[in-house]
C-alpha cells in the first residue's frame, strides 16, 4: 500500500504522513479526536 | 316607602345576575355599566353526572373520553344496563365476547366488527368485572387490549340514534427503528487498524518479509471460515486487506463479522507480540548480567595472577582493576 493510498483513505479529513528517524512513518491527524475516530487502537 | 321598596326589588335582581354570572363560570364575561369586563374563576366542581346537562354548558374531561366518540354517544351508551353483578369473561374469542355483551344487555347496542379479520378469532379475552354497566365492559376490554399490547380497540358511538359499539384493528405502531449493528454478511466501511505493536523494528522499517507473514495470518484466519460460495481475501468480491508496514497501519474492508474476525487475530497477535518482547528482553538482561559475572570474574583471575607491584600497594590496585572490570562490563 502506497502514501498515497494510505492518505486516500481520509478524504475530507486533514492528516498527514510524517518520516521518524528510525524510518517509521506515522499518521498525523492535525484535528483532536480525528486519529481515534479513524484509527482502531488493538 | 316605594322607593325602598324598589331598591330592594333591584338589589334582589342584582344579586340574582350576579349568582348566574358565578355558575356560568369562565365562559361567561359580563361586563358591568361601566364597561369592564368581569371575569370569574370556574370553581372546579366536586360531582358531576354525565348523564345530567352540564348547567354552565363547559364540560370537565369526558370520562370514557378514549372510548366514546362525543357527547351524544356518551349520553346514548351511559344509560345501558341494569349494571351486571358480574361479568366473567374465560379465554373466549373476542368477537364471541363482543356477541354475547350485546345479549347480556337486551341487545340494547349493535357491535360492529371487522369484516373477516383472520386474527380476530385469536384475540382472546379474561376477565372478571363487578357491578359494570355495557360501556364499562366495552371499557374495561380497552384497558385489557393496552395491558396486552393488543392492537385493537372499542369505539362506542351512536348509528343514528343506535349505540354501537365499533371494533378497529389498529396498524402497527411506527415504533422507532433502535439501532442495531450491521447485519454480519453486510460490507461495512474499511477499518484502519494500527499494527504497531505486532510489527517488528526490522518490518517497520520496510522489512517486507514479517508483514508479508502477517498479511498471510490473517488472510488464512479469514480464508478459515467455513462459508460456501465465500471468496477469499484480495479476490474479486471478497474481502481486501492491505499493508502500510511503515506505518504500522493495517486497512481491512470486508463485513462486520470478517471484520471482527480480524480485530480479534490482530489482538491475539498483539498479546504474543508482547510476550515475545518480554521474553526477549528478559533474555538480553539475563545475557547481559552473565557477561557481567563472567567479566568480573575474569578481571579477579587476572589480578590474581598478576605480579603484585613494587613498593606496596598491591591491594588496591587489584581492587581498582576489579572496579574497571565491573563497570566495563555493565557499559557493555
Amino acid at each position: 500500500m502506497t502514501d498515497d493510498e494510505l492518505l486516500a483513505l481520509f478524504p475530507d479529513t486533514p492528516v498527514g504522513l510524517i518520516q521518524t528517524a528510525d524510518s517509521r512513518k506515522r499518521l498525523i491527524f492535525p484535528q483532536p479526536g480525528d486519529e481515534e475516530k479513524f484509527i482502531t487502537k488493538l | 316607602m316605594t322607593t325602598n321598596y324598589k331598591s330592594v326589588l333591584a338589589l334582589i335582581a342584582a344579586a340574582a345576575v350576579f349568582a348566574n354570572s358565578s355558575r356560568a363560570g369562565e365562559g361567561a364575561q359580563p361586563r358591568d355599566e361601566s364597561g369592564v369586563t368581569l371575569q370569574f374563576q370556574a370553581r372546579p366542581q366536586s360531582t358531576y353526572d354525565e348523564r345530567l346537562p352540564n348547567p354552565s354548558g363547559l364540560f370537565p374531561p369526558r370520562k370514557f373520553q378514549n372510548l366514546v366518540t362525543d357527547n351524544a354517544a356518551l349520553e346514548a351508551w351511559l344509560p345501558i344496563g341494569p349494571p351486571q353483578a358480574e361479568i366473567a369473561i374465560d379465554s373466549a374469542p373476542l368477537n364471541e365476547v363482543a356477541w354475547n355483551t350485546s345479549r347480556i344487555f337486551k341487545n340494547q347496542f349493535d357491535v360492529i366488527l371487522p369484516p373477516a379479520d383472520p386474527g380476530l378469532p385469536t384475540v382472546v379475552v379474561q376477565m372478571r368485572l363487578k357491578d359494570v354497566r355495557a360501556i364499562e365492559v366495552f371499557n374495561a376490554m380497552n384497558l385489557y387490549f393496552q395491558a396486552q399490547k393488543i392492537e385493537a380497540r372499542w369505539t362506542l358511538t351512536l348509528n343514528g340514534t343506535r349505540p354501537t359499539a365499533i371494533l378497529a384493528v389498529l396498524p402497527p405502531a411506527k415504533l422507532p427503528v433502535p439501532a442495531t449493528p450491521p447485519a454480519e454478511t453486510e460490507k461495512i466501511a474499511p477499518t484502519v487498524f494500527s499494527i504497531v505493536e505486532i510489527l517488528s523494528p526490522s518490518s517497520a522499517a520496510g522489512d517486507k518479509q514479517p508483514t508479508d507473514s502477517l498479511a498471510d495470518a490473517i488472510a488464512a484466519v479469514l480464508d478459515d471460515i467455513p462459508k460456501p460460495g465465500r471468496a477469499k481475501v484480495n479476490a474479486p468480491g471478497g474481502p481486501i486487506l492491505k499493508m502500510h508496514a511503515q506505518a504500522g497501519i493495517l486497512v481491512f474492508s470486508g463485513t462486520w463479522e470478517e471484520t471482527e474476525l480480524v480485530r480479534s487475530a490482530l489482538a491475539a497477535l498483539k498479546d504474543a507480540a508482547q510476550v515475545r518482547k518480554n521474553t526477549a528482553r528478559e533474555m538480553e538482561q539475563r545475557a547481559k548480567d552473565e557477561a557481567a559475572r563472567k567479566a568480573e570474574e575474569d578481571a579477579r583471575i587476572k589480578a590474581l595472577q598478576a605480579p603484585p607491584p613494587k613498593g606496596g600497594g598491591g591491594a588496591a590496585l587489584q581492587n581498582k582493576a576489579l572496579d574497571d572490570a565491573r563497570n566495563a562490563a555493565l557499559t557493555d
